[in-house]
């Protein structure tokens, strides 16, 4: 599942690129929040490949609780 | 203001924001065109010449709109989506929401041959109506070429200018401070009122056609966003907090907590 959402952000992050030039600052705005879900979803597929992706942590909360 | 907050925005029959969108294509076989716009069955012929309509209907039967589940279609009076019209040598589709143009621009990948009519702009409005505002007539008179194509340039040379000083700054800390600097001007100001998406910027790059139509998608859902924020009063949303709620509906089901 993590590399399928890999490959989605990585789609986001191409097709950010595609559109930079016309729209430079809110594309670097995206393209950084893109890094930090990559970073994050990195993270993630360590800790799965150590075996601690079923310990519950801090940073366990899923993203949909931030919503109102 | 508070009268605002009570009101709904204009509304299309399918449920999103009423906003008129403008895809413009290059005609290069006007012949095979009206052929391949004729032979689908979305796709009626309009009393005007050189005119079509396109139904939800057909090959797009299938197309899903989140806000009309409770919707009921009537096969026998089938809900008109757009409009293609052969102006001065081009070919227009007219739309009167971004869900739907960024619905049609694959949609219409699939049946126009790129050796038959090749997208080249969206022309939007940003903003949203009120249930009696005056509509404009007709989409000359919101999209005037030489404006949107000012602005566009003037954002290449932009981009130009500051990839120029950040591939001359001494350092990388000092190239992401112009970066940053650069950003925090240009998001804090307001959108035009009428704007333009280029599709082919580098006609000679081959991008992967579900790239482009992504990029398209992340360009007008974030405007969609502003919009209807700021007609419920949230006069200081941006195209950032947009981005942040584009990325959180698109990725936030993965159940992992974003690095704040």
């Amino acid at each position: 599942m993590s590399n399928i959402n890999l490959k989605q952000v990585h789609a986001d992050v191409e097709a950010v690129m595609l559109g930079i030039k016309q729209d430079m600052p809110n594309m670097l705005i995206y393209a950084t929040q893109l890094a930090q879900l990559s970073n994050s979803l990195y993270e993630h597929n360590q800790a799965l490949i150590k075996g601690k992706g079923s310990a519950p942590s801090p940073h366990d909360e899923p993203v949909n609780s931030r919503r109102p | 203001m508070f009268d605002r907050l009570q009101r709904p925005f204009l509304t299309v029959e399918t449920g999103e924001a009423y906003q008129p969108v403008r895809l413009s294509y290059e005609i290069l076989n006007k012949e095979v065109l009206a052929a391949s716009l004729e032979k689908l069955t979305c796709i009626q012929k309009a009393a005007n010449p050189n005119t079509w309509h396109w139904y939800w209907q057909g090959e797009c039967e299938d197309q899903h709109f989140e806000s009309v589940n409770s919707f009921q279609k009537n096969s026998s009076h089938p809900v008109r989506l757009g409009t293609f019209i052969i102006h001065h040598k081009k070919l227009f589709l007219t739309l009167s929401s971004f869900k739907r143009a960024c619905l049609a621009v694959p949609f219409f990948h699939r049946f126009l041959d790129l050796s038959v009519a090749r997208i080249q702009f969206a022309d939007f409005i940003n903003k949203v109506f009120a249930l009696d505002e005056r509509l404009p007539h007709g989409f000359t008179e919101i999209f005037k070429d030489e404006e949107l194509e000012q602005i566009i340039q003037q954002r290449l040379e932009d981009y130009e200018q500051v990839k120029q000083k950040c591939e001359e700054a001494p350092s990388a800390e000092n190239a992401l401070t112009i970066l940053a600097d650069y950003t925090r001007s240009e998001t804090a100001k307001r959108l035009p009122y009428a704007e333009r998406y280029a599709f082919e910027l580098d006609k000679h790059q081959q991008q992967d056609p579900e790239v482009i139509f992504l990029a398209f998608y992340i360009f007008l859902r974030g405007r969609e966003l502003v919009a209807i924020k700021r007609w419920f009063g949230q006069a200081g949303y941006s195209l950032a907090d947009a981005a942040d709620s584009v990325i959180d509906g698109v990725f936030g089901d993965l159940g992992i907590d974003v690095i704040d």
